[in-house]
Protein backbone atom coordinates (compact mmCIF):
# COMPACT_ATOMS: atom_id res chain seq x y z
CA UNK A 1 0.00 0.00 0.00
CA UNK A 2 1.62 3.31 -1.26
CA UNK A 3 -0.26 6.73 0.40
CA UNK A 4 1.13 9.90 -0.96
CA UNK A 5 0.53 12.88 1.67
CA UNK A 6 0.67 16.74 0.15
CA UNK A 7 2.61 19.00 2.21
CA UNK A 8 3.29 22.62 3.26
CA UNK A 9 3.20 24.93 6.07
CA UNK A 10 1.25 27.42 7.46
CA UNK A 11 2.13 31.34 8.63
CA UNK A 12 0.06 31.56 11.73
CA UNK A 13 1.05 35.45 11.92
CA UNK A 14 -2.36 36.09 11.30
CA UNK A 15 -3.20 35.88 14.84
CA UNK A 16 -1.36 35.76 18.15
CA UNK A 17 -2.28 34.34 21.28
CA UNK A 18 -3.19 38.37 22.82
CA UNK A 19 -5.73 38.65 20.33
CA UNK A 20 -7.37 35.04 21.69
CA UNK A 21 -6.89 36.16 25.43
CA UNK A 22 -9.07 39.19 25.25
CA UNK A 23 -11.17 37.59 22.84
CA UNK A 24 -11.46 34.51 25.77
CA UNK A 25 -12.27 37.28 28.43
CA UNK A 26 -14.94 38.81 26.22
CA UNK A 27 -16.57 35.74 25.46
CA UNK A 28 -16.25 34.13 29.22
CA UNK A 29 -17.93 37.94 30.47
CA UNK A 30 -21.06 36.83 27.79
CA UNK A 31 -21.35 33.17 28.88
CA UNK A 32 -21.69 34.64 32.06
CA UNK A 33 -24.16 37.47 31.65
CA UNK A 34 -26.54 34.51 29.27
CA UNK A 35 -26.67 31.91 32.69
CA UNK A 36 -26.28 34.37 35.02
CA UNK A 37 -23.68 32.53 37.38
CA UNK A 38 -19.65 32.12 36.58
CA UNK A 39 -18.03 29.89 33.84
CA UNK A 40 -14.50 29.21 33.68
CA UNK A 41 -12.53 29.30 30.18
CA UNK A 42 -8.93 27.90 31.05
CA UNK A 43 -6.43 28.86 28.63
CA UNK A 44 -7.05 28.33 25.02
CA UNK A 45 -4.85 26.38 22.85
CA UNK A 46 -3.77 27.39 19.58
CA UNK A 47 -2.51 25.01 17.49
CA UNK A 48 -1.79 24.94 13.73
CA UNK A 49 -2.75 21.52 12.58
CA UNK A 50 -2.29 19.80 9.19
CA UNK A 51 -5.54 18.34 7.78
CA UNK A 52 -4.77 15.03 8.28
CA UNK A 53 -4.63 15.88 12.13
CA UNK A 54 -7.95 17.76 11.84
CA UNK A 55 -10.27 15.07 12.57
CA UNK A 56 -8.29 13.93 15.69
CA UNK A 57 -9.38 16.86 17.32
CA UNK A 58 -13.05 15.39 17.54
CA UNK A 59 -12.39 11.27 17.50
CA UNK A 60 -13.01 10.24 14.20
CA UNK A 61 -14.08 11.43 11.15
CA UNK A 62 -17.38 9.87 11.23
CA UNK A 63 -18.09 11.05 14.68
CA UNK A 64 -21.61 13.12 14.38
CA UNK A 65 -20.58 16.71 14.48
CA UNK A 66 -21.87 20.36 14.41
CA UNK A 67 -20.06 22.95 12.49
CA UNK A 68 -21.23 26.33 12.33
CA UNK A 69 -19.80 28.57 9.03
CA UNK A 70 -19.85 32.34 9.81
CA UNK A 71 -18.48 34.42 6.80
CA UNK A 72 -16.17 37.50 7.86
CA UNK A 73 -16.98 40.49 5.87
CA UNK A 74 -15.18 43.78 5.55
CA UNK A 75 -11.57 44.67 5.56
CA UNK A 76 -10.58 41.18 6.74
CA UNK A 77 -12.00 38.68 4.44
CA UNK A 78 -12.64 34.72 5.16
CA UNK A 79 -14.57 32.85 7.53
CA UNK A 80 -14.48 31.96 11.12
CA UNK A 81 -15.96 27.59 11.90
CA UNK A 82 -16.66 26.42 15.27
CA UNK A 83 -16.99 22.62 15.53
CA UNK A 84 -17.91 20.43 18.10
CA UNK A 85 -19.14 16.96 18.62
CA UNK A 86 -23.03 16.85 19.09
CA UNK A 87 -22.80 15.35 22.49
CA UNK A 88 -20.42 18.18 23.43
CA UNK A 89 -22.85 20.77 21.57
CA UNK A 90 -25.85 19.08 23.67
CA UNK A 91 -23.50 19.96 27.07
CA UNK A 92 -22.93 23.04 26.02
CA UNK A 93 -27.05 24.19 25.87
CA UNK A 94 -27.56 22.49 28.70
CA UNK A 95 -25.18 24.40 30.72
CA UNK A 96 -26.43 27.39 29.45
CA UNK A 97 -29.66 26.40 30.52
CA UNK A 98 -30.69 27.13 26.47
CA UNK A 99 -32.22 23.61 25.29
CA UNK A 100 -35.61 24.31 24.54
CA UNK A 101 -36.65 20.50 24.99
CA UNK A 102 -34.03 18.66 26.66
CA UNK A 103 -35.95 14.83 25.65
CA UNK A 104 -35.16 16.46 21.60
CA UNK A 105 -32.89 13.70 20.45
CA UNK A 106 -30.03 15.10 19.48
CA UNK A 107 -31.49 18.74 18.96
CA UNK A 108 -34.64 20.86 17.38
CA UNK A 109 -34.54 23.46 15.09
CA UNK A 110 -34.66 25.90 17.92
CA UNK A 111 -31.70 24.41 19.32
CA UNK A 112 -29.84 25.05 15.96
CA UNK A 113 -30.71 28.65 15.71
CA UNK A 114 -29.44 28.89 19.50
CA UNK A 115 -26.16 27.41 18.65
CA UNK A 116 -25.76 29.55 15.59
CA UNK A 117 -26.66 32.63 17.63
CA UNK A 118 -24.24 31.95 20.64
CA UNK A 119 -20.78 31.32 17.79
CA UNK A 120 -21.88 34.44 16.58
CA UNK A 121 -21.33 35.58 19.83
CA UNK A 122 -17.86 33.56 20.08
CA UNK A 123 -16.98 35.15 16.47
CA UNK A 124 -17.79 38.68 17.48
CA UNK A 125 -15.42 38.06 20.53
CA UNK A 126 -12.66 37.41 18.70
CA UNK A 127 -13.02 39.42 15.73
CA UNK A 128 -13.74 42.53 17.71
CA UNK A 129 -10.51 42.38 19.75
CA UNK A 130 -8.75 41.54 16.51
CA UNK A 131 -10.51 44.65 14.77
CA UNK A 132 -9.34 46.58 17.79
CA UNK A 133 -6.00 45.75 17.80
CA UNK A 134 -5.14 46.49 14.25
CA UNK A 135 -7.73 48.94 13.02
CA UNK A 136 -9.15 47.27 10.47
CA UNK A 137 -12.88 46.67 9.88
CA UNK A 138 -14.65 43.63 9.89
CA UNK A 139 -17.94 42.00 10.73
CA UNK A 140 -19.28 39.00 10.34
CA UNK A 141 -22.46 37.47 8.27
CA UNK A 142 -24.99 35.21 9.06
CA UNK A 143 -24.23 31.64 10.53
CA UNK A 144 -24.68 28.84 8.76
CA UNK A 145 -25.50 25.49 10.57
CA UNK A 146 -23.75 21.90 9.68
CA UNK A 147 -24.94 18.69 11.20
CA UNK A 148 -22.98 15.86 9.80
CA UNK A 149 -20.16 13.52 9.95
CA UNK A 150 -16.94 15.30 11.50
CA UNK A 151 -14.94 14.55 8.32
CA UNK A 152 -17.69 16.45 5.98
CA UNK A 153 -17.33 19.42 8.19
CA UNK A 154 -13.75 19.39 7.83
CA UNK A 155 -13.95 19.46 4.14
CA UNK A 156 -15.83 23.02 4.23
CA UNK A 157 -13.06 24.60 6.54
CA UNK A 158 -9.99 23.26 4.73
CA UNK A 159 -10.82 24.12 0.98
CA UNK A 160 -10.62 27.92 1.39
CA UNK A 161 -7.11 27.87 3.16
CA UNK A 162 -5.36 24.57 1.75
CA UNK A 163 -5.12 25.97 -2.13
CA UNK A 164 -2.42 27.65 -0.18
CA UNK A 165 -1.70 25.93 2.54
CA UNK A 166 -2.14 21.96 4.42
CA UNK A 167 -2.60 23.25 7.17
CA UNK A 168 -5.20 25.25 9.63
CA UNK A 169 -5.13 27.58 12.64
CA UNK A 170 -7.03 26.22 15.30
CA UNK A 171 -8.24 27.73 18.93
CA UNK A 172 -9.51 25.34 20.71
CA UNK A 173 -10.97 26.03 24.50
CA UNK A 174 -12.78 24.08 27.11
CA UNK A 175 -15.49 25.41 28.71
CA UNK A 176 -15.92 24.51 32.46
CA UNK A 177 -19.42 25.04 34.39
CA UNK A 178 -19.27 23.14 37.57
CA UNK A 179 -18.17 19.57 37.23
CA UNK A 180 -19.03 19.54 33.79
CA UNK A 181 -16.20 20.47 30.72
CA UNK A 182 -16.87 20.60 27.08
CA UNK A 183 -14.44 21.53 24.74
CA UNK A 184 -14.75 23.40 21.58
CA UNK A 185 -12.77 24.44 18.70
CA UNK A 186 -12.72 27.39 16.64
CA UNK A 187 -11.09 27.46 13.37
CA UNK A 188 -9.95 30.42 11.92
CA UNK A 189 -10.14 30.60 7.73
CA UNK A 190 -8.82 33.47 5.94
CA UNK A 191 -9.26 34.46 2.70
CA UNK A 192 -5.62 34.26 1.34
CA UNK A 193 -6.97 36.31 -1.90
CA UNK A 194 -7.27 39.56 -0.02
CA UNK A 195 -4.67 41.75 0.11
CA UNK A 196 -5.02 41.15 4.33
CA UNK A 197 -3.55 38.18 3.94
CA UNK A 198 -0.47 39.02 1.79
CA UNK B 1 -13.58 -11.69 6.80
CA UNK B 2 -12.17 -9.18 8.83
CA UNK B 3 -10.82 -6.30 6.64
CA UNK B 4 -8.27 -3.82 7.37
CA UNK B 5 -9.27 -0.26 6.50
CA UNK B 6 -6.74 1.65 5.18
CA UNK B 7 -7.37 5.20 5.53
CA UNK B 8 -7.03 8.09 3.06
CA UNK B 9 -7.26 11.19 4.28
CA UNK B 10 -7.35 14.80 2.52
CA UNK B 11 -5.00 15.09 -0.39
CA UNK B 12 -4.09 11.39 0.01
CA UNK B 13 -3.96 8.71 -2.25
CA UNK B 14 -3.82 4.70 -1.82
CA UNK B 15 -3.27 1.90 -3.96
CA UNK B 16 -3.49 -1.84 -2.78
CA UNK B 17 -3.64 -5.33 -4.17
CA UNK B 18 -3.53 -6.92 -0.67
CA UNK B 19 -6.93 -8.02 -0.40
CA UNK B 20 -7.42 -8.57 3.16
CA UNK B 21 -7.59 -4.39 2.73
CA UNK B 22 -10.54 -1.68 2.25
CA UNK B 23 -9.41 1.52 1.05
CA UNK B 24 -11.78 3.85 2.96
CA UNK B 25 -12.34 8.08 2.70
CA UNK B 26 -14.37 9.23 5.83
CA UNK B 27 -16.83 11.36 5.53
CA UNK B 28 -16.48 13.00 2.09
CA UNK B 29 -18.12 16.69 1.97
CA UNK B 30 -17.14 18.76 -0.78
CA UNK B 31 -13.98 16.60 -1.69
CA UNK B 32 -14.39 13.83 -4.22
CA UNK B 33 -13.18 10.52 -4.11
CA UNK B 34 -12.21 8.57 -7.35
CA UNK B 35 -11.95 5.21 -7.07
CA UNK B 36 -9.94 2.59 -9.75
CA UNK B 37 -10.58 -0.98 -10.14
CA UNK B 38 -8.27 -3.98 -11.98
CA UNK B 39 -10.73 -6.70 -11.16
CA UNK B 40 -8.03 -9.04 -13.01
CA UNK B 41 -5.12 -8.27 -10.77
CA UNK B 42 -7.63 -7.19 -7.36
CA UNK B 43 -6.03 -4.09 -7.94
CA UNK B 44 -7.55 -0.96 -5.81
CA UNK B 45 -7.18 2.45 -6.23
CA UNK B 46 -8.72 5.92 -4.51
CA UNK B 47 -8.14 9.30 -4.31
CA UNK B 48 -9.62 11.55 -2.05
CA UNK B 49 -9.16 15.21 -3.84
CA UNK B 50 -9.96 18.27 -2.04
CA UNK B 51 -9.89 21.30 -4.61
CA UNK B 52 -10.54 21.27 -8.47
CA UNK B 53 -6.76 22.05 -9.55
CA UNK B 54 -4.43 24.48 -8.36
CA UNK B 55 -0.57 26.38 -9.17
CA UNK B 56 2.53 24.08 -8.39
CA UNK B 57 0.72 21.17 -7.76
CA UNK B 58 3.72 18.99 -8.40
CA UNK B 59 4.75 18.24 -4.53
CA UNK B 60 0.62 18.06 -3.74
CA UNK B 61 -0.76 16.33 -6.54
CA UNK B 62 -3.32 14.22 -4.88
CA UNK B 63 -4.54 17.44 -3.46
CA UNK B 64 -5.94 18.63 -6.58
CA UNK B 65 -8.67 16.72 -8.94
CA UNK B 66 -7.46 17.33 -12.03
CA UNK B 67 -3.73 15.96 -10.75
CA UNK B 68 -4.71 13.52 -8.30
CA UNK B 69 -6.47 11.66 -11.08
CA UNK B 70 -3.69 11.76 -13.63
CA UNK B 71 -1.42 10.67 -10.61
CA UNK B 72 -3.62 7.82 -9.39
CA UNK B 73 -3.93 6.43 -13.15
CA UNK B 74 0.23 6.56 -13.01
CA UNK B 75 0.33 4.95 -9.97
CA UNK B 76 -2.06 1.88 -11.03
CA UNK B 77 -0.83 1.32 -14.41
CA UNK B 78 2.59 1.57 -13.03
CA UNK B 79 1.37 -1.41 -10.62
CA UNK B 80 0.32 -3.43 -13.60
CA UNK B 81 -3.42 -2.87 -14.30
CA UNK B 82 -4.53 -2.09 -17.85
CA UNK B 83 -6.28 1.22 -18.61
CA UNK B 84 -8.53 -1.11 -20.83
CA UNK B 85 -9.75 -2.98 -17.55
CA UNK B 86 -10.29 -0.30 -15.28
CA UNK B 87 -13.61 0.37 -13.44
CA UNK B 88 -14.00 3.61 -12.23
CA UNK B 89 -16.19 5.15 -9.57
CA UNK B 90 -16.74 8.82 -8.72
CA UNK B 91 -17.88 10.06 -5.55
CA UNK B 92 -18.46 13.16 -3.34
CA UNK B 93 -18.59 16.59 -4.28
CA UNK B 94 -21.41 17.78 -2.15
CA UNK B 95 -22.08 21.38 -1.28
CA UNK B 96 -22.03 21.29 2.41
CA UNK B 97 -23.30 25.01 2.32
CA UNK B 98 -26.28 25.78 0.31
CA UNK B 99 -26.49 28.88 -0.28
CA UNK B 100 -26.76 31.44 -3.28
CA UNK B 101 -25.42 34.06 -1.03
CA UNK B 102 -21.82 35.50 -2.54
CA UNK B 103 -19.97 35.36 0.50
CA UNK B 104 -20.68 31.65 0.79
CA UNK B 105 -20.06 31.13 -2.96
CA UNK B 106 -16.49 30.71 -3.24
CA UNK B 107 -16.88 27.56 -0.59
CA UNK B 108 -20.04 25.98 -3.06
CA UNK B 109 -16.90 23.81 -4.25
CA UNK B 110 -18.60 20.60 -4.42
CA UNK B 111 -19.93 21.49 -8.27
CA UNK B 112 -16.49 22.30 -9.31
CA UNK B 113 -14.63 19.37 -7.67
CA UNK B 114 -17.33 16.81 -9.79
CA UNK B 115 -17.15 19.05 -13.07
CA UNK B 116 -13.30 18.79 -12.75
CA UNK B 117 -13.17 15.05 -11.98
CA UNK B 118 -15.50 14.35 -15.19
CA UNK B 119 -13.19 16.30 -17.30
CA UNK B 120 -10.30 14.85 -16.28
CA UNK B 121 -11.44 11.69 -16.77
CA UNK B 122 -12.81 12.68 -19.97
CA UNK B 123 -9.77 13.08 -20.91
CA UNK B 124 -7.35 10.12 -19.93
CA UNK B 125 -10.62 8.00 -21.86
CA UNK B 126 -12.39 6.46 -18.36
CA UNK B 127 -15.80 6.84 -17.95
CA UNK B 128 -16.76 6.16 -14.12
CA UNK B 129 -19.43 3.10 -14.20
CA UNK B 130 -21.04 4.48 -11.18
CA UNK B 131 -21.20 8.33 -9.75
CA UNK B 132 -22.73 8.99 -6.43
CA UNK B 133 -22.42 12.94 -6.57
CA UNK B 134 -23.63 16.20 -4.95
CA UNK B 135 -26.15 16.78 -2.83
CA UNK B 136 -25.35 18.46 0.81
CA UNK B 137 -24.95 15.46 3.16
CA UNK B 138 -21.25 13.89 3.59
CA UNK B 139 -20.70 10.33 2.75
CA UNK B 140 -17.85 7.64 3.48
CA UNK B 141 -16.87 5.57 0.90
CA UNK B 142 -15.00 2.19 0.74
CA UNK B 143 -13.24 0.06 -1.43
CA UNK B 144 -12.72 -3.30 -1.35
CA UNK B 145 -9.87 -4.42 -2.73
CA UNK B 146 -10.38 -8.26 -3.04
CA UNK B 147 -13.70 -7.80 -5.43
CA UNK B 148 -13.90 -3.83 -6.39
CA UNK B 149 -17.04 -3.71 -4.22
CA UNK B 150 -17.72 0.23 -3.23
CA UNK B 151 -20.13 1.22 -0.47
CA UNK B 152 -21.62 4.38 0.84
CA UNK B 153 -22.46 5.25 4.29
CA UNK B 154 -23.81 8.79 4.95
CA UNK B 155 -24.52 10.22 8.98
CA UNK B 156 -26.94 8.17 10.24
CA UNK B 157 -27.53 5.33 7.52
CA UNK B 158 -26.19 2.00 6.94
CA UNK B 159 -23.45 0.95 4.52
CA UNK B 160 -25.49 0.19 1.19
CA UNK B 161 -23.08 -0.92 -1.83
CA UNK B 162 -23.83 1.49 -4.97
CA UNK B 163 -21.09 -0.90 -7.06
CA UNK B 164 -23.17 -0.38 -10.80
CA UNK B 165 -25.41 2.61 -9.71
CA UNK B 166 -26.05 5.49 -11.52
CA UNK B 167 -26.99 7.62 -9.46
CA UNK B 168 -26.59 11.85 -9.26
CA UNK B 169 -27.93 14.11 -6.66
CA UNK B 170 -27.47 17.31 -9.30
Amino acid sequence: MELEAAESYYDSTWLNGSVVEAGKDHLQAQFDAILGDSMSLPEPCIQTLSMNELPSLLGSEEIESMGVYIPVLGDVQGGMMFISTADAIVGLLDALQLRSDRSAVPMDAFDRLTIGQITARMGDAFLGQMNRMSGMVSHLGAPVVMMDMAGSILDTAVINTCQHSDHILVVEFSLVHGLTKQVFSLWLIPDFYQDAFV
Amino acid sequence: MNYQSISVGLGELAISSDQSEVLVAYGLGSCVGVCMYDPDLHLAGLLHAVLPSGKNTEKRRAKFVDSGINLLLERILEKGARKDRLVVHLVGGANMLPSNRDALAALRIGDRNVTAARETLTELGLTPGSEVVGGTRGRTVRLYVHNGDLTLRELGNKEIDIRGRFESAF
